[in-house]
Parts: C-alpha cells; structure tokens; sequence
C-alpha cells in the first residue's frame, strides 16, 4: 500500500470546506433538503457576491441628495449617511473574500469593480443637483462655440490652442441636436473614471498575468485616484488614450515583460506575437498620436517619455515608438498652437527647471483656507504618500525574492519629471500622481499580494516565507476600506463650492439671456460658479476676486468694475468663507450694499443664487 | 516669407519622417515574420540613420519657426 505524503503546511484539502459553521448551517440545511441540480455550488461561493449585493443595497439606502449651500470645509463627507459610508467596507470586504480563493471568478470579480466604480465615482453624480467643477461648464462653452462657428477664437484662451477634444464635444452636440454638452457633464465622471479603471485592469493583466496581483492593481487604482481629473475635459480623454497607448504597449510590444526580473544587457528578439499583431498595435498607437497631438499639450510629452523609460531599459521592441508619438506633438505645437506660444513663449519655457516654483505652486501654495480645507489637503498628502508607501514596499517584497526589475520602478517615477518641466499652474503634482497611479498601483498590488496566501504575480512561486497567516486579508481589506474612504472625502472635499445647484445655473443662464453682445458678466469668484457655458467671445466673463484680493470692500470692487451684470450664488458664499475666512451672509450684505446704493437691481432670485443688473441698464434700454 | 518656407520644411520633413519610420516598421516585421531578420538589416540600418536626420532636422524647423515667428 503506497504511503502518501503530508500535506504541506497551510494546504487545505478539498473537504476542508465542508466543516459545518453556525452561520452557513441553514443554508446548508435548506440545499440538503433540495435536489443536487437545484444547489449549483457551495454557500461559501455566495459570500462575495452577498457582499457586494448588501454594499449596492446600503449605498442605496444611504444616498440621500446633497445641498451644496450647507456644506462646510470638509464638503462631501459631512453631509453622508453612516448607512452609505458601510458600504464601502462591505464592498471590500466583498473583493478580499474573491481574491482569496483558490479559483478566482473573473466574472464576479468584474461585477465588483464595476461596482466600485459607481460607488466611488457615481457617489457625487448620484446626490448632487448638477455638474460640478467651473471648469467642465467652460469646456462646454468651447465646444458650443466650435460647434456655433467652425472654428476656434483666436488669442482667448490656452486651451483653444489644442482643440481636439473640443471638435468632438462640437461634432457629437451637432450630430445630436443638442444646444450644448451640458447633459454630458454630470455623469463624465463616473464614465471616464470606469473607462481608466478598465485600462488600469488591461495594462495590470497584460503586466502581471490575470491572477489575483492583476485585480489588486485594479482596486488600488480604482480606490485612490482623488485627482478628478475625470471631469469632460482633454486631459480626462488624452488620459483614457495614454492607458490605451500603453496597454497595448504592454501586451504587443514588450519583451520580456515589464515586471520580469533581470538586466536586458543585450536586446532581445521581437514578443511573442505575429508580426500581424504587432503591426496593428503599433498602427493603432500612431492614431492614438495623431489624436493626442491636437488635444492636449501634456499628455503625448508624458506618454512619448515613458515609451523613451522602456527603450532605455531595453523591453520596447519598436524603438521608433517615442519618436511617432513625439513627432506629431512637436509638428502640432509648432503649426497648430501658434497662438499659444506667439505671446506667452516665456510661460512655455520659463518655468524649466524651476523646480522650486512647482513645489511653491503646487503644494506649499495650496495649503490655504479654513481647518476644514486643511483637513481635505491633508487627506490628500496622506493618500499620496500612502500609495508611495505600498508601492516602495512592493518593489521591496519583490526586491527580497530576488525579483530585481527597474522599469515599473522608472515608469512609476517618470512622472515626477513633468515637475522639471512646468509648473502647470500650480497643477503639475496632481498631474504627476495621475500619471504615475497605475505603475504605482502594480507595484503596490504585490505588496497587498504578499499579504495574502498564494501569491500570485510574477515571480511568486520563489516566495519562501510565509509572515501573514489570516490576517493578510483582514488587513488587506483595511487598507483597500481606508484608500476607499479617504478618496471619498478627498474627491468631495471642495463640493462646498465646487458643486451647484440647478438654480446657481438658471441665474448664471438668465445672466446670458439678458446680456447684450460686448457688455460684462461677473462672478465673485471663476472657481466657484458655473460660467463660461454660453457666449463665449460675445460677452465678457470675469472674476472679482481677481481684482479684488480677499475680497476686501468687495462692493467697492463691484462698483469699480462695474459688470453689466453680477452673479451671486451659495457656492462662492462658501468660496469666501472657507477661502478668506468671510463671516456668514457675506455674499448677503454685499448684495443688500449694491441694491441701497441704486446702482444695481435684482433681476433674478432663486434658492440662494442671485442675478444683480446694472440699474442704468434699464434707463439705457 | 521665411515663415511659409519653414511650414512647409516642416510639414515635408513630417510627412518624411511618418515615411521612413512606417517603412522600417513594416520591413522589420517582414523579417521577422520571414525568420530572415538579417535579410533586411542593411535596409533597416540606413532607414534608421535617414530616420535620426530627419528627426534632428524636423527639431531644428521647428524651433527655427518658433524663434523666427516670436522674433
């Protein structure tokens, strides 16, 4: 009789699963007294999904509509049900319970992500009135003029320079009928935010295999990307296109992959495809390109310099890559941006270096406003660095196996090089961490792989220890609820400005009716109101606050100014106050100051938002 | 003048460079599809020498314009 062997430590046989639990007892009783056709598979498979079924159910129940006008400086968080904040622990908890498993289920697994993705990136959609962010309005208004006149408006704004993007918004509301892209706006989001974790899940797999390192790379891109940068926007499509650029990259045209240990010395024969393929990917990453090239100023410089990463490192096999992706940036920049680069040379290359003024801009700059602001930025830093954190440890764990490989390291701080470069308006590490979050994501997903039993990245059969018995995934499903939570309250943490109500719109949209072409329209602040959607190039648009700092005897500003019409909303009310540490009723004793001296009227009235126009208006008319 | 003759360097050493990089893309993969990859290598080396000439010298158009342009 032959003698087997013991089973290794920490090996489950298969009918280890079948030891009876108090909680699964009357499930189990309930499938006993059924027929075996009935019962397709064990109660312990229903877990996750009932997970992530409870966690649809609790953000339901929870999600409740937002007013932007009581938000503080915290935003979003403060205004959320304990119900709906549960379900981002439930839904962890959920993703933990499928990646353990020996067999994972892409299917339910897919099920989950896409869940998360509305959960984290529908949360602000679902409960707010509209569309947020300034910006998003203003893009709108370009297309609208695109779409209006056929061309762009010279010498009006950097971003006309790069109209790509804009021809499409201005293609599809043409084709549709529709005045403008505003249906568009307050959904974007979520929909592009879907799109990029889909990228991130395709780059992942292509990078470490469809195993569990894949998901957990997927989920950690999903759960901290607090940029929202995902709004209709250039950089949102351009970003899409980059991960597309790259995911191709990746599964086409590397060799040996990007997280294979080693130093290529010599370089090595084409990837594993056929040349068919291999063509294809590289035709399809010249469209890509061409259609980054006209749309935004940043992304094919970044993309063409993570290309030039793994030429250096020896994985691209076509080492003209960088070049097709840079040549068209450069001929565009050269024929096509003219007007952005004839008066503002000195902006472009000004700034070279300087990377002092990027560190002042971009986070020393920043950190200005009430506790509750401060709260959000800190959050944010922490997010950062905690993601930073992850990934040092995963190049660690896999540094400790031996697994020696630089280019995920270099591509994950490439990124940092934009900081040399520019200072993008005080933008430029937001733009850095984007960028660099999915090679982040990957190296920190072997971080989170090593915490749980049988690792499964590349490489991970050389593991040798074991650290973490059944606490891995408690503590992996600890750190996916934080990332999920702290990106919650990071993504809202300026909707006490930053999002409005219908009727900040109506005001800001009568404002547009009314206005004659070449008379002014005037916000207090161009960050806190939804402007720039209608008339661009006809009526003059402009902030207070730019001429008037603080807002110190801002109605003296007014009247100085004199706008031909003065939008007052909730959302710049909260703007001075968490901003300049306004008393409350600023924006209130502002406008009952403008209405005693005569010179302005009240022409519009609606939930807070006021339209005020000038009194001689009427007299003129 | 001098601004319309640099465009169209410009746009002539683009449609160049898309050219000589297209091609050598198509006849690298042709050999490796062929498993006769040194067949095409004295094609593939001028292609990617007339290839860096023509990336220096679309570069050097380009900030020429810039710098003629903003002078």
């Amino acid at each position: 009789m032959t003698r087997l062997a013991p089973p290794p430590r920490g090996f489950r046989t298969p009918t280890a699963g079948n030891r009876p639990r108090r909680w699964t007892a009357p499930i189990r009783a309930a499938r006993d007294h059924l027929p075996p056709s009935a019962w397709p598979f064990p109660p312990r498979d229903a877990v996750g999904p009932l997970l992530a079924v409870l966690a649809a159910i609790l953000w339901l129940i929870g999600l409740r509509p937002v007013q932007p006008a009581q938000l503080g400086g915290l935003g979003l968080i403060t205004a959320l049900s304990p119900v709906l904040l549960l379900s981002y622990p439930v839904l962890a908890a959920a993703v933990v319970v499928e990646l353990v498993r020996r067999r994972l289920r892409p299917r339910v697994l897919a099920a989950c992500t896409v869940l998360g993705v509305v959960l984290v990136y529908g949360l602000q959609p679902a409960s707010e009135q509209t569309a947020r962010l300034t910006v998003s309005w203003l893009h709108t208004g370009f297309a609208r003029y695109l779409a209006e006149h056929g061309h762009t408006l010279d010498g009006y704004d950097a971003r006309f320079s790069w109209p790509g993007f804009f021809s499409l918004l201005a293609f599809l509301t043409n084709a549709s009928g529709a005045p403008d892209a505003s249906p568009l706006l307050q959904w974007a989001p979520a929909v592009i935010a879907g799109v990029a974790v889909l990228g991130v899940r395709v780059l992942a797999s292509s990078v470490l295999g469809p195993g569990r390192a894949g998901w957990l790379a997927t989920w950690i891109f999903l759960l901290a990307e607090w940029t929202e940068q995902d709004y209709l926007s250039p950089q949102a499509a351009t970003y899409l296109i980059m991960l597309a650029a790259l995911a191709l990259v990746a599964r086409y045209l590397v060799h040996p992959g990007l997280a294979a240990p080693g130093r290529i010395k010599v370089r090595r024969g084409p990837p594993p495809n056929t040349p068919r393929e291999r063509l294809v990917a590289q035709g399809l990453i010249l469209v890509f390109a061409l259609a980054l090239a006209p749309s935004h100023q940043l992304t094919p410089l970044l993309l063409a310099g993570l290309l030039l990463v793994l030429v250096f490192t020896r994985r691209l096999w076509p080492g003209w890559l960088p070049w097709l992706v840079l040549v068209p940036a450069l001929v565009w920049f050269s024929l096509g941006a003219k007007d952005f680069w004839q008066g503002q040379l000195n902006m472009v290359v000004g700034d070279f270096g300087q990377v002092g003024s990027s560190v002042d801009q971009g986070i020393t700059g920043r950190f200005v406003g009430d506790t509750g602001r401060t709260i959000i930025l800190l959050v944010r830093v922490g997010l950062t660095c905690a993601i930073a954190s992850l990934a040092f440890a995963g190049w660690w764990v896999r540094r400790r196996r031996g697994l020696r490989s630089l280019p995920l390291v270099l591509l994950a701080l490439a990124p940092l090089g934009l900081a040399v470069l520019q200072s993008y308006g005080g933008e430029v590490f937001v733009r850095c961490y984007l960028f660099a979050l999915p090679f982040a994501s990957i190296l920190a997903a072997f971080c989170l792989d090593a915490l749980l039993a049988r690792p499964s990245g590349p490489g991970a059969a050389t593991r040798v220890r074991r650290h973490f018995g059944k606490t891995g995934p408690v503590i992996a499903g600890v750190v996916l609820t934080a990332l999920g939570l702290a990106t919650v309250t990071a993504r809202g943490g300026g909707d006490a400005y930053l999002s409005y109500s219908k009727a900040d719109v109506a005001a800001v949209a009568d404002a547009y009716r009314l206005a004659a072409p070449g008379q002014s329209i005037a916000a207090l602040s161009a960050d806190a109101t939804p402007m720039g959607f209608d008339k661009i190039g006809v009526v003059t648009q402009s902030a207070i606050e730019r001429t008037c700092p603080g807002y110190v005897r801002v109605a003296t500003c007014v009247l100085d100014s004199a706008p031909n019409f003065l939008v007052v909303t909730p959302s710049q009310e909260n703007y001075g106050r968490i901003y300049y540490g306004l008393s409350p009723g600023w924006t209130s004793r502002l406008v009952s100051d403008l209405l005693y001296t005569g010179k302005y009227r009240l022409v519009f009235d609606q939930d807070g938002s006021k339209l005020l126009a000038r009194a001689d208006e009427e007299k003129q008319k | 003048m001098t601004d319309l003759v640099l465009v169209v360097l410009t746009i002539a050493l683009c449609g160049l460079f898309f050219g000589i990089v297209i091609t050598r893309t198509v006849l690298a993969e042709r050999a490796t599809a062929d498993k006769r990859a040194n067949r095409g290598s004295p094609w593939l080396r001028h292609l990617d020498r007339a290839g860096v000439v023509v990336t220096v010298l679309l570069a050097a158009a380009v900030v020429l314009r810039v710098l003629n342009a903003v002078g």
